[in-house]
């Protein structure tokens, strides 16, 4: 368990039959790279295709920023909210009429999200879960890479010598995947994630980072063989170099191919592309190797396939990603089962709740204190947030929150999961950082703080925690706590489960998790 | 510190969003980045817009970057070197 279903994917080129062809021809693109149409409806075709006729018990929507276009419009014109991630995972469960929410860990949403279905499948809060997956570019997201001077207009040449950045594209993807013997002989054998707490767009450069992530997949899916990596593979020289040394110390002489110098890098979308094409490749035992690879040349000692067709040994298919704000997510594919788990109880050791006037915190006999009461000077909760430190003056009033929440919350084993709630997610930063873009040009520091995992990645940064992490965006609170709870069933020790709603006021919750043992 | 060192303070403390500082909390020929003022690569990109924005000076790879960004009299006199632009 789980089974996988199902499988579909939209890109430039194609359907997933016609996108197989070509990164088996071989072909080299050249960005960008839109897809036709527009995302919910592609979103909901390519889930219908998926389904074959099934009905999903949940929608997990992967992304980073969800439709950007009207979401950036409404932004600038103070019209509310729309096309968010959260607005659009809102859209496509009331399609597929089941609860949906989704969930945004930048370029890693998509193998995240699966760990999160996968996870929800195993405590049996449903029998199918229906992941999707799409983001845009549009100008907001090829200003941003722009400023950071991470494209190559070349386009993207994954672990190649000459490679000199990435090239950006769009995708949607689709994959089902159900706890019932509904057809499919291939499984989600393994999920695992990381936090890097390195930097918040360049990633560690000794891979140690991917490293963990590789780890805890290949262990969750039971040590099986592997076949085959599907690389993250952007074309920049830092992340190749970083996968490299990570494949190198965690799967040595297994061999690595990737697809972005086809499809571009597209955002949270495209790990799920690289899930299909791998689900895809294993099902018909051979692979498309590396479009665009010239010369090989990265830091570790990895065989990259060269373009054209390779044959696949027996074994499992890792596929992996790394995305800003250090957040790694790494899914198996393979002709096993994810072998069983003991679930573990979590308890609630802390809570605390925070708004702009002040806040107060329960320990673990339910009793409640107001900061203050121990004899403390009595700040509010935006004067400690403000004079923490000159070098938080580039981060929005989302992440400063969630760090202190995460302060505040006592002892945190360095592998604690973070989950952070919210409707708005960033929306202070894309604000003030698509009001730049328009009138002047692109804000390089401001870019990467318009993730709504921007906040995630900082608190591990700061904190030096390395554990799995995400933003779910459009869930209930009690949803929350489940994927919460799922986690430490899953084995993570602690849960740091947070609400921060901060756009225009701040009001915010945080939750400590413990494992019961 | 110059006059001229002294309004390239007040920008960076500006643009780069650094909260609570002044200039006279920039000491001329300390590091900007890493041990001295602590400031990383998402910086360093921000800082080359502030000074294209702010003196027509285009910083077009990171390696220029690197040295003019020793510290705050290194990029005072990198700055002061270049051509005018108008």
């Amino acid at each position: 368990m789980p089974r996988i279903a199902g499988t579909s994917l939209a890109t430039p080129v194609g359907d997933l039959a016609a996108t197989l062809a070509a990164l088996d021809a071989g072909v080299a693109s050249t960005a960008p790279l839109a897809l036709p149409g527009g995302l919910v409806e592609t979103l909901i075709r390519i889930g219908n295709e998926a389904l074959a006729g099934a009905r999903p018990d949940l929608v997990v929507f992967a992304t980073t920023k969800g439709d950007l276009g009207p979401w950036c419009d409404s932004l600038i014109s103070g019209a509310g909210y729309a096309g968010g991630p959260a607005q659009v995972a809102t859209e496509l469960g009331k399609h597929f009429a089941a609860p949906a929410f989704a969930v945004s860990a930048a370029c890693a949403s998509s193998p995240i999200a699966c760990g999160v279905a996968a996870r929800w499948l195993a405590s049996g809060r449903a029998r199918r879960v229906l992941v999707l997956a799409g983001d845009r570019i549009g100008p907001f997201i090829s200003d941003g890479f722009a400023a950071l001077r991470a494209l190559d207009p070349t386009g993207s040449h994954p672990f190649d010598a000459e490679r000199a950045g990435l090239a950006l594209g769009e995708v949607a993807g689709a994959v089902v995947l159900s706890a019932d013997d509904d057809g499919g002989s291939l499984h989600l054998q393994g999920w695992g994630a990381s936090l890097d707490a390195n930097h918040l767009t360049g990633p560690t450069r000794d891979g140690s980072g991917v490293s963990r992530a590789c780890n805890a997949a290949i262990a969750r899916a039971g040590d099986s063989p592997l076949a085959l990596i599907v690389a993250h593979g952007t074309g920049t020289r830092y992340n190749d170099d970083s996968e490299s040394l990570a494949y190198a110390a965690t799967c040595p002489r297994v061999p690595v191919t990737a697809i972005k110098g086809l499809l571009g890098h597209s955002l949270g979308a495209c790990g799920l592309a690289e899930f299909a094409i791998a689900a895809a490749a294993r099902a018909r035992g051979a692979t498309p190797g590396t479009v665009n690879l010239r010369q090989q040349g990265c830091a570790g000692a990895i065989t990259v396939l060269p373009p054209g067709v390779h044959a696949l040994a027996a074994g499992s298919i890792l596929s992996a990603n790394a995305g800003f704000g250090g957040i790694n997510g790494v899914v198996v594919i393979g002709d096993r089962p994810a072998p069983a788990r003991a679930a573990v109880r979590a308890r609630l050791r802390r809570r605390i709740d925070m708004d702009a006037r002040g806040w107060r915190h329960q320990d673990e006999t339910g009793t409640w204190r107001e900061f203050g009461d121990d004899g403390l000077p009595r700040m509010t909760a935006l004067e400690i947030i403000g004079r923490v430190d000159p070098m938080w003056g580039r981060m929005d009033l989302a992440c400063r929150a969630l760090i202190v929440l995460a302060m505040e919350s006592g002892e945190l084993p360095a592998d604690t999961g973070v989950v952070l709630l919210t409707e708005a997610g960033c929306a202070a930063s894309d604000r003030s950082f698509e009001r730049n873009r328009r009138e002047r040009g692109a804000d390089p520091q401001r870019f990467p703080y318009t993730l709504p995992s921007a906040p995630v990645g900082e608190l591990s940064i700061r904190l030096r925690i390395t554990g799995p992490g995400c933003t779910i965006l459009g869930a209930s609170d009690d949803q929350g706590r489940a994927i919460a709870q799922d986690l430490i069933a899953d084995g993570c020790p602690a849960v740091l489960l947070a609400r921060v709603e901060a756009d225009r006021s701040l009001s915010a919750w945080a939750e400590t998790w413990v494992a019961d043992r | 510190m110059s006059e001229s060192q002294l309004k390239l303070a007040q920008q960076i403390i500006t643009g780069l969003n650094l909260e609570g500082m002044s200039p006279a909390d920039i000491v001329p020929d300390a590091p900007l980045f890493g041990e001295g003022l602590g400031l990383d690569s998402i910086d360093a990109l921000e800082l080359a817009v502030i000074v294209e924005r702010n003196y027509g000076v285009r910083i077009g790879n990171m390696d220029v970057g690197k040295k003019a960004f020793a510290s705050l009299a290194a990029l005072d006199a990198f700055i002061r070197s270049q051509p005018a632009k108008a």
